[in-house]
């Protein structure tokens, strides 16, 4: 009869195999507490019972720290090079000879040693943004299979299709074609035009397919993800433990619900996640800038209330873009002074403000900084850069309760700053150069709004 | 008569994208019986590589209207079994099994499936009681040790307390695991 012979073992068995099987979850196990372990187990369902409740709980645990996608599954069984372990070079020739005949297969149309595709682009990052892991900069391309990971803060990227999406921290995301993303966990709004129907959102709960509308995704484990719609329609499909679709469901702007795997749950409900809260911030600091190049920078939300006066705050290098008024009606023809002449904007024009904001405190020689363009989902009515015209116009579209210093030298020095915009009148473009003592630089863009 | 050769190449194309798409959506959950079975992923990982290229070799034999789940699994679980008990044979061995142990362990792996996946459902709860940073870190490396030195740099700590922390939280959400399970009473099973 083995130790373990007996079908109702002792509490003391019991726990010996449990202390085993998490030597075997930790990689510890020594080889004669594997005899022992096997002699335990040989005959004794209950102990085969308590061992496996930890090795499933294990495979589960690695499950959620560990999670490949389509294509990372594809390198991981049939890796690009020699060196994959104990297999060693029949796997990889019998593995290459697989893996070049899939090169047909379209989807799997890259090899390893080609260059991965671009799928996207950086517009925006949020000043004071943390990052999870690597860091990212305006402009930077996002290639398939990338991911990013912010622990605060927000980033915003650009796909093809007019697709927008914003990844808020915390939050962990990665780009697995031009036309899909997955949410490991965290917020993610989505922003999709007309080009980018069927872009979807993939979590571990459902996918979530694009009809043609904006809405937001919120991936937590206990309680799976939760999507609201706040433009046009999406239809979800709830997956099973193996990736199959179990079950659709389809919202429209203005619904809820929630999507979970393991619950089997596929439902409308109301906000059990403070969309508001989450995305709110996000929206108050882009306003209606679709992309930051350059030093342009947004704030994220803490920084919201920046006090702008002279010296005050230093910007490092970073002009930052703080929306001001949204869609002000102009109740009468509105003349104002811009870096190209006078402009009179017409009675009834509904017209969002922004405030671009330099400082780099006290500087000893002329430096060449502040570099970039900001680009708005309106045409520009005009540029403010005199510091008599900031001061005009702070009545009518500074934020309330902003300060100004009237005595600094707010404005564009003609010689030293240049502020132009592009032939759409979408984009503007700076290039600051900062002179001793002060360095602070301002200037003020009307843009057409588009919530009047 | 042979088919044309541009048929039999369209079939044989057809065939990789089929196998593909099955082995994508299920690697998973072959995977995770692999980690069951065999204890460490990096074993896992090797034997799901080698279990992919014996479905692959055996696809033509597989009939697509049976679950090709069951029969990965299958093929999977016989990898695993040789490799263990090789591994019980080799004097520098880790974790192997002998036999009888591992006929014990397949007839309660497949007698209890929907215990452990019962178990598996309290586990959401248990997650649910651990504080974010806990959380977090099991989101983030459990079981992937590059990951885990990326999270250990990230917060400052040495990867070998990263690890020591993520041990102990598996012994926690085991103990309330079977605290649950207590008070639904599955039979003693638990």
């Amino acid at each position: 009869m083995t130790p373990g012979s007996n079908m109702n073992p002792s509490p003391g068995l019991v726990r010996e195999v449990e202390a085993l099987a998490h030597a075997v979850c930790r990689g510890e196990l020594e080889p004669e507490q594997s005899e022992r372990l096997s002699s335990l187990l040989d005959g004794n369902l209950a102990l085969c019972h308590s061992y496996l409740n930890i090795l499933s709980l294990h495979a589960r645990l690695i499950e959620l720290g560990d999670s490949p996608g389509p294509e990372e599954v594809y390198d991981r069984l049939f890796p690009p090079r020699t060196g994959i372990g104990r297999l060693g070079r029949r796997v990889v020739a019998v593995a290459a000879t697989v893996a070049a005949a899939c090169l047909t297969v379209a989807v799997w149309t890259f090899g390893p040693q080609a260059e991965t595709p671009v799928v996207g682009r950086v517009v925006a990052v949020a000043e004071g943004t943390e990052w999870a892991g690597d860091t990212k900069r305006n402009g930077q391309a996002i290639r398939k299979r990338d991911s990013v990971a912010v622990e605060s803060g927000f980033v915003t990227i650009e796909l093809p299709g007019d697709v927008v999406v914003d990844l808020v921290g915390p939050g962990h995301v990665r780009f697995d074609a031009t036309d899909r993303v997955w949410l490991k966990r965290g917020r993610l709004a989505a922003s999709v035009g007309l080009a980018g129907v069927g872009f979807t959102v993939g979590t571990e709960d459902a996918d979530i397919v694009d009809l043609g509308t904006a809405f937001q995704v919120h991936k937590d484990f206990s309680l799976g993800t939760q999507l609201r719609v706040t433009e046009g329609s999406v239809q979800t499909r709830l997956k099973d433990d193996a990736g199959n679709v179990v079950q659709f469901l389809d919202l429209v702007a203005g619904e809820s619900a929630r999507l979970d795997r393991v619950a089997v749950v596929a439902e409308q409900t109301g906000d059990l996640f403070d969309f508001d809260a989450a995305f709110d911030p996000v929206g108050q600091a882009k306003g209606g800038v679709r992309r930051f190049t350059g030093a342009a920078q947004p704030l994220s939300s803490s920084l919201v209330g920046l006090d702008t006066r002279s010296g005050v705050t230093n910007t490092l290098g970073r002009v930052f873009v703080l929306p001001e008024r949204s869609g002000l009606v102009l109740d009468r023809e509105y003349p104002v002074e811009t870096t190209s002449g006078r402009v009179t904007i017409p009675a009834g024009t509904p017209v969002d403000s922004y405030l671009f904001h330099f400082d780099m405190g006290e500087v000893d020689v002329i430096t060449a900084l502040g570099r970039g363009s900001t680009t708005f989902g309106g045409r520009v009515l005009a540029v403010v850069g005199s510091s008599d015209g900031l001061a005009t116009t702070d009545a009518t579209f500074a934020n309330p309760g902003a300060t100004f210093d009237p005595a600094a030298a707010r404005g564009l020095e003609p010689d030293e700053d240049d502020v132009s915009v592009s032939a759409d009148g979408r984009t503007v473009t700076f290039d600051f150069d900062v002179s001793p003592p002060g360095s602070l630089d301002q200037f003020r863009v009307l843009v057409r709004g588009t919530k009047p | 008569m042979n088919p044309p050769a541009r048929l039999v190449s369209e079939d044989r194309r057809q065939d990789r994208e089929g196998f593909l798409a099955q082995l994508t959506r299920h690697y998973a959950a072959i995977r995770r019986h692999l980690i069951i079975l065999v204890g460490d992923l990096g074993d896992a990982e090797d034997l799901m590589q080698e279990t992919a290229l014996v479905l692959w070799d055996r696809f033509e034999t597989h009939d697509p209207d049976a679950s090709f789940l069951a029969w990965a699994k299958g093929v999977a679980t016989n990898l695993a079994r040789n490799f263990l008990r090789k591994r019980y044979r080799n004097p520098r061995k880790q974790v192997g099994f002998t036999p009888g142990a591992l006929a014990s362990l397949a007839k309660v792996s497949e007698g209890a499936a929907e215990l452990f996946e019962l178990r598996l459902e309290k586990l959401e709860d248990c997650l649910a009681k651990l504080s974010e940073r806990d959380r977090r870190m099991v989101w983030e490396c459990y079981g992937n040790g590059t990951k885990i030195v990326a999270f250990a740099s990230r917060h400052d700590k040495s990867a070998g307390t990263v690890r020591s922390r993520l041990h102990r939280l598996r012994e926690r959400l085991h103990d309330c695991i079977s605290r649950k399970m207590r008070e639904i009473d599955v039979g003693g099973l638990t």
